[in-house]
């Protein structure tokens, strides 16, 4: 899908399918800066259904995730979109061991390929909704005001 | 307009549901007809997102959720090459409803094989 596309469905991800656990998403600040580029700062609220070991694992901050998604234009094909997707697990005063390491390296792979799922869905769903609102104008608009609209 | 969404709750606080919705729908036009487009202003959602602000705020205070100081991977200082438009970096925080995780100042990075 050409980046524009992509963008826009990134910036409507939630709520999607895919992601039953993410249940809210609110703007916390937005900008655009001197360069034109946009900066959104973004809170996830999230209900993993955990068990309460889990939970008091969480609860005490042992382990933090902090993963960066990149979406470019590709290079050669304006119908395409390359998505870059890095991830930074820490562990506080913990090793992992090398199961567990591995456990989130798989984790991480299968959720990347959810993530790409979920903005289908909502690229499929924002073209829906650009299907019906053409569909209803079509219906309702009379060929004068069609001609009007278009002559600027 | 029918639309297949799941039933959540949308917004960290319960009350700005609404609110959201109606900052969301301005910013999504202004995103995809007008920056997208190359358009440089801000967004025209002055009204809307003040409104939809103070509730979230107000939300995110009675939660005692800590948005302020974390620090995440930066966004690419540097435009991508041979693209002209623009390029908007996003930062999402990921946190769950009683807790924020944020990154160690010692980081471990995942496995590379």
């Amino acid at each position: 899908h050409p980046w524009e596309t992509v963008t826009k469905a990134a910036m409507q991800k939630y709520p999607n399918p895919m992601n039953p656990s993410v249940i809210g998403v609110d703007v916390l600040e937005r900008s655009v800066d001197q360069q034109g580029c946009l900066h959104s700062k973004r809170l996830l609220s999230t209900e993993w259904g955990l068990p309460s070991i889990v939970k008091s694992i969480t609860l005490t901050n042992l382990i933090s995730v902090d993963e960066k998604l990149t979406y470019k234009p590709h290079p050669e094909d304006p119908e395409r979109t390359i998505l870059t997707q890095e991830a930074i697990i820490s562990v506080k005063g913990v090793s992992l061991s090398s199961y567990l390491e591995g456990v989130m390296a798989t984790t991480m792979n299968t959720n990347a390929g959810k993530g790409r799922e979920a903005l289908e869905w909502v690229i499929r769903r924002l073209n829906t909704e650009i299907e019906e609102l053409a569909a209803t104008a079509r219906s309702t608009i009379r060929t004068p005001m069609a001609a009007a609209v278009t002559d600027q | 307009m029918k639309v297949e969404q799941p039933q959540v709750r949308l917004s960290v606080g319960e009350g700005c549901t609404e609110l959201k919705r109606k900052y969301d729908q301005c910013f999504n036009r202004w995103f995809a007809e007008s920056f997208l487009k190359g358009a440089r202003g801000a967004e025209p959602c002055g009204d809307s997102f003040r409104r939809y602000q103070r509730c979230v705020r107000r939300a995110v205070r009675d939660k005692d959720i800590p948005v302020d100081g974390l620090d995440f991977m930066g966004p690419n200082k540097d435009k991508p090459d041979g693209f002209t438009g623009t390029s908007p970096p996003d930062q999402d925080q990921m946190g769950p409803n009683q807790d924020q995780m944020g990154p160690n100042q010692d980081q471990m990075g995942p496995n590379q094989d």
